[in-house]
């Protein structure tokens, strides 16, 4: 019960834009004691759940580019079939440090995130 | 718009999905700001959902006969994210995150570091 609470938290967060990916595996692996690739199984299966719901919703107030989506998606299938195999190859340990990077990236790119806007609009006018 | 930065974006983001299950979106939001400036935020946000919502259904399809999917466990939070979903798509428009954001990305860093063996 207390599992579910803490899984309508984490999607309710990751809905607003909070956390993202990263939270329920964090959950899953440092207090349910759960292997890091069969955290990011029960991930991807929370996503898919997350992200249907919430596309219900998004579905009807934004413009989506279809078209884009379909050449993305189409690419983005075959790199996540290798990345899939990649990981279910890789050393637990391995595959945690990997993990733990996306993290401590995903949290710097939020704090540093007004700076990094800065710079980049500087550096796309000074192209032109 | 060229065809290169979509194939570089997809299968980063794809690759990304895959391996960690999760994180392809941010490949993809660095990937489409840039590639199309000027788009409100909140398009791009749900295009990316879009677009990892379908990489997810092929990682979790490898990682199913992989064996590394707790079918049981995995519905009991795939469940509670439907109503969570919702909520945090309604709070989205309405709440200012800021602060809550920037406590979660500490935590992010801090078990990140703790992951990676830092500490």
């Amino acid at each position: 019960m207390f599992d579910f609470v803490i899984g309508v938290l984490i999607a309710a967060l990751a809905g607003m834009g909070v956390g993202g990916g990263g939270l329920l595996v964090l959950y899953l692996v440092f207090i349910k004691n759960v292997a890091q690739l069969e955290a990011q199984g029960i991930n991807l299966v929370f996503f898919v759940f997350a992200a249907s719901s919430s596309l219900l919703y998004h579905i009807r107030k934004r413009e989506i580019r279809w078209k884009l989506a379909v050449m993305v998606i189409s690419v983005g299938v075959v790199g996540a079939y290798f990345g899939a195999k990649t990981a279910a190859a890789f050393d637990p340990q391995v595959l945690r440090r990997l993990f733990g990077g996306l993290m401590v990236l995903s949290g710097v790119i939020v704090l540093l995130g007004g700076k990094i806007k800065r710079i980049k609009n500087n550096f796309f006018q000074k192209r032109g | 718009m060229s065809i290169t930065p979509i194939i570089i974006a997809g299968l980063g983001a794809g690759f990304v999905n895959g391996l960690l299950g999760t994180g392809g979106g941010i490949v993809l939001i660095f990937a489409l700001n840039y590639m199309l400036k000027g788009e409100k935020n909140k398009d791009i946000y749900a295009f990316t959902l879009c677009v990892t919502l379908a990489l997810s259904l092929v990682s979790l399809f490898v990682y199913a006969r992989k064996g590394a999917v707790d079918f049981t466990e995995s519905v009991r939070y795939g469940l509670a994210a439907i109503p969570g979903g919702i909520i945090g798509a309604y709070l989205l428009d309405r709440l200012n995150g800021k602060i809550v954001k920037k406590i979660f990305a500490v935590l992010l860093i801090v078990a990140g570091a703790n992951m990676v063996g830092i500490f």
